[in-house]
């Protein structure tokens, strides 16, 4: 039969997407507002460009953990309505790169995208920007001066990969990177750590037929830095 | 910064409740060089902007505060005519899960965007959108004519190695062959769907299709599966509810919906539907809730009726409330009084109130007015609403009149075995017995044996017969569906074969526009005027 829902949970959702809607305004507000700043930088060397990049990297930082937090809520009350489409990836990596233009541009940021461009795939958007976006969160907080990302399909579905030319990930977050999968372990004890859980999570609401996603952290690949590997069946 | 002329002659909508968020998108579509740009902070004035004026982009807020939602602006925009099939819809949203994943593409934006959005991800949306407008032209141009038989062969036609666009095309095909009754080819786009991906909506299309085809047991299964995934796929608990109608269990159906009310409040026909339903339950608080609500959010919308003030001021009356009642019918029949049966409905409202309160009146004047609209109207009247009047007119002791229209109920519905029993409740509980074994038994018998008389010509090929007897009986009963569709079909049939007929043309409009009224998307409707377009365009 139906679950009942209980007068509590229903208010919590409700409170939960009222927070949202306005903290997500706020964003919006903050975001126009960095474009405008970086838009009256005429001089090259205006310091205010540095900034720009770091308020927008926070204003993104914030953005992926409200995901991270609403999207795990919903999934663990069975709320969540998976929307999967077809999509072109490259011009679905296309727009997340866009997402964080700024950042790009004032950090002088190298990046490339490798993905061919008849490449189509069934995900759901939202869920997968959210994804992506907490990859690449870590990918310019860390890297050197470029940033990779790379979308082939192989046997087990879609593999994504967002790769640094940084210092690489630390040995423990390797080591813990298991036990952050399992979403039962309940072992997640740094924003890294959720970062890999929230992925899981949603890769496995992805499942198709018997196969299923995975994410993995590993150090290296031609640009030497970390690299954040999904498999999106 | 970034310019282009294309953007520029656009005529842009932005609708948002949060000035910072309407200034922040202005100034990024006057990046692109945008100069007609019109702005509104809340749903009501935005319908009247649309109303008043074309626009090619319309950026939508879901989230309105305290008015109707993005989801409601767009359901009437579009309802009411007021967006052209090439203006591109965004809507804007907080979250990325939204109730509409089951929603038909017609209640669809044309894309979603999550906040926070800058401008040039808005630029890249922007971009996308026209270029997949420009390639769904044609279709587009098919659907504004209301040819859907042409739009579903070019469905097939336009499906390439752009698998977004491919999936599209195949989710309208099979919503488009739904509308036309075309069940096998429908369930075969589904089921090859649900090859590729487990797509809800397309599980939600089969247990549709199960639906018509009157499987009640597997359609209640495919609703079942997909409620208990997730308990918010609100549309899913509308079908169910139907199911449950269907099959005798109108208290189940009850409790989905009074489910349904609590987890999207704002929508006037389910509000309106389960007040109906409670009611015939016999749940009067559950019923004066729903309609209550029905009144409220139909306050400025195109999906308000008067049925939800009619069903209110019944209870309040029944409830001892006569100045209540008198004000909420007033105010009904002010807003409806260009239909003619929402004045009927309204007037039996005010006629009774007054007369339980002895206030006789003006009680004979409104009287001979009810008397006379319903000479006029009761032919074109639904069968939801005669059953009303039918009842009232008893109340208000014209005894002969309300028979009249529980007969006429009968014989729009000599096949309908729930409207048969409907009258018969309904008479049963005037405490009219004998009347309505006869009245039922005498009706139903003779169009019974006029509808076996014609198809039975129709098999021998006495077309002529058929046509003859079938439209005498449609003049008497415009709204019997079988008898006109029939009758329309028999009609079609015969011009294939001697050729177009003006009169025989003329009167398949007629009838098909008499029982389609109040039901813009009749699907059998539509089917038939599309043939009748093809004899004589």
């Amino acid at each position: 039969m139906y679950r009942n829902k209980q007068q509590i949970g229903l208010g919590m959702a409700s409170a939960f997407a009222m927070v949202a809607h306005d903290i997500k305004n706020s964003l919006g507000v903050l975001l126009r507002n960095i474009g405008l700043i970086e838009d009256g930088c005429q001089a090259e060397s205006c310091p205010m460009r540095d900034q720009c990049a770091d308020m927008e990297y926070e204003v993104r930082r914030i953005n992926n953990n409200l995901v991270k937090m609403l999207t795990l809520y919903k999934v663990e009350d069975g709320e969540y309505m998976l929307n999967v489409d077809a999509h072109s990836v490259a011009d679905f990596l296309d727009e997340v790169m866009l997402e964080h233009s700024v950042i790009l541009r004032e950090k002088r940021l190298k990046y490339e995208i490798v993905c061919d461009p008849d490449l189509y795939w069934y995900f759901d958007r939202n869920l997968m920007t959210g994804v992506i976006g907490n990859a690449l969160n870590n990918a310019l907080r860390y890297t050197r001066d470029c940033i990779r990302l790379t979308a082939q399909c192989n046997d087990d579905g879609l593999l994504l990969v967002v790769e640094d030319n940084g210092e690489g990930f630390a040995q423990f977050m390797l080591d813990q990177q298991e036990s952050a999968c399992r979403v039962e372990s309940g072992f997640v004890n740094n924003n890294t750590g959720l970062g890999i859980y929230f992925t899981q999570v949603a890769l496995d609401m992805h499942r198709h037929g018997e196969k299923r996603g995975r994410v993995n952290l590993e150090n290296g690949g031609e640009l030497g830095g970390g690299r954040f590997l999904i498999l999106l069946p | 910064m970034i310019k282009d002329d294309l953007k520029k002659r656009f005529n842009y909508l932005i609708i948002d409740d949060f000035e910072q968020m309407r200034a922040s998108f202005k100034g990024m579509l006057e990046s692109f060089g945008a100069e007609q740009i019109t702005v509104c902070a809340a749903g009501e004035t935005a319908l009247k902007a649309l109303a008043s004026e074309n626009f090619d982009v319309v950026i939508c807020d879901y989230n309105l505060g305290e008015g109707k939602d993005g989801q409601q602006v767009l359901e009437e925009a579009r309802y009411l005519g007021y967006l052209r099939h090439a203006s591109i819809f965004f809507m804007v949203t907080a979250e990325s899960s939204m109730s509409m994943v089951l929603s038909a593409l017609e209640h669809q934006p044309d894309e979603y965007m999550v906040k926070p959005i800058n401008r040039e991800v808005l630029y890249h949306r922007l971009n996308s959108a026209i270029k997949r407008k420009h390639q769904l032209k044609v279709i587009d141009d098919a659907l504004s004519r209301g040819d859907l038989t042409g739009a579903i062969d070019l469905c097939d036609r336009h499906r390439g190695k752009d698998l977004k666009q491919s999936l599209y095309l195949a989710k309208l095909q099979a919503e488009l062959q739904l509308s036309l009754h075309q069940y096998g080819e429908a369930e075969r786009i589904y089921r090859s769907l649900l090859s590729i991906r487990d797509f809800h909506w397309a599980r939600f299309g089969l247990g549709k299709i199960a639906f018509y085809l009157q499987d009640f047991k597997h359609a209640e299964i495919i609703f079942r599966e997909l409620i208990e995934e997730n308990d918010h796929y609100v549309v899913v608990y509308d079908w169910l509810a139907s199911v449950l109608e269907s099959t005798q269990s109108p208290e189940d159906a009850q409790q989905l919906l009074q489910q349904a009310v609590q987890i999207s409040p704002k929508s006037v026909s389910r509000q309106r539907r389960l007040g109906t339903l409670a009611l015939r339950n016999g749940q009067h608080e559950v019923a004066k809730k729903a309609l209550v609500s029905a009144v409220y959010w139909g306050k400025n919308s195109c999906f308000a009726s008067a049925e939800e003030f009619r069903l209110l001021g019944r209870i309040y009356q029944e409830s001892g409330e006569p100045a209540k009642t008198i004000k909420l019918l007033e105010k009904g029949r002010k807003r409806f009084s260009h239909q003619p049966t929402d004045r009927i409905q309204m007037l039996c409202g005010e006629v009774l109130v007054k007369q339980a309160k002895s206030l006789p009146i003006d009680n004979d004047n409104q009287l001979i007015e009810l008397k006379r609209l319903l000479d006029e109207h009761r032919h074109t009247m639904t069968s939801e609403a005669l059953l009303a009047v039918a009842m009232d007119c008893f109340h208000l002791s014209q005894v002969g009149l309300s028979l009249d229209l529980f007969g006429l109920v009968v014989s729009n519905n000599h096949d309908n075995r729930q409207w048969i029993e409907r009258v018969r409740a309904a008479m049963h509980e005037l405490g009219q017995q004998e009347q309505a074994d006869e009245l039922i038994c005498g009706l139903k018998h003779e169009l019974d044996e006029i509808q076996a008389r014609c198809v039975g010509w129709v098999r021998q090929g006495s077309l002529q017969e058929a046509i003859d007897l079938l439209n005498d009986t449609v003049d008497r009963f415009p709204r019997n569906r079988t008898l006109v569709l029939m009758a329309v079909q028999v009609m079609i049939e015969f011009m294939r074969k001697r050729g177009a007929d003006s009169r025989y043309h003329f009167r398949c409009r007629h009838a098909l526009g008499v029982l389609g009224c109040g039901d813009r998307q009749d699907p059998e409707t539509v089917k038939y005027l599309y043939a009748l377009k093809e004899l004589m365009p």
